[in-house]
């Protein structure tokens, strides 16, 4: 399932999530063309609202910066493939 | 009175020089503006004006030719948000890229400056554990 190998660039996630977070990306690279960054997005971020709990973010691109804020624990920002993944909770629900 | 006419032309070659520097100017300045698009919005109209405005003039204190620093643009942005309307806010600004965010009611821009995505969302800050 994993083509590449993902690369985490910065996070404070625990281990655990870290890698559900680059399974989830892989597992939507496998779904959706690496073009469509929002289904990609979409996927993850659904499936972290759904195990996690609402209310995380996430971006997927080639070129793109940001400023944000997020909860404590809940930050990742890996490259796998050709693309840049960032993913992080802004609130609680 | 000979004296008196060199020093008439000499003001008068210096008073065009200034216009011309003055036109050059101008003219630059209206290359610089850049053509604005909000693609989706959910954010009252002042606020949008803010964020438009902040946004252009961040790109227009950049020297030209200058490659674009995404960041320093998501900070700026954020940043004015955080301390205007409270936090908190997030920014995203880049060529190439697709998000998929949960935000507040009223609190989501996403719009192009020239060839720059700029997304600016908010939600609602998490209570810190007392």
């Amino acid at each position: 399932m994993l083509e590449g190998k993902a690369m985490v660039k910065e996070t404070d996630m625990s281990p655990k999530m870290q890698i559900h977070a680059m399974a989830s990306a892989s597992q939507a690279l496998d779904l959706y063309d690496v073009y469509d960054c929002i289904s990609i997005a979409a996927h993850i971020k659904k499936e972290f609202d759904s195990v996690y709990g609402n209310g995380w973010q996430c971006v997927v691109g080639s070129n793109f910066g940001c400023y944000f804020t997020h909860s404590s624990g809940t930050f990742i920002y890996f490259a796998l493939e050709t693309l840049n993944f960032l993913i992080f909770k802004g609130t609680s629900s | 009175m000979e004296e008196a006419e060199k020093e008439l032309e000499r003001r008068s070659k210096f008073l065009n020089s200034l216009i011309q520097k003055k036109k050059k100017g101008i003219e630059q300045h209206e290359h610089e503006s850049f053509k604005v698009h909000v693609r989706a919005c959910d954010m009252p109209l002042p606020l949008q004006n803010r964020a438009l405005q902040c946004a252009r003039l961040h790109l227009e204190s950049m020297p030209p030719g200058n490659k674009l620093d995404n960041k320093r643009l998501a900070l700026a942005l954020k940043k004015e948000f955080d301390s205007s309307y409270g936090p908190a806010w997030h920014c995203i600004v880049g060529t190439s890229f697709g998000s998929y965010v949960t935000h507040s009611v009223g609190g989501f821009l996403y719009f192009s400056i020239d060839k720059v995505y700029i997304l600016l969302f908010k939600t609602a800050v998490e209570p810190l554990d007392h």
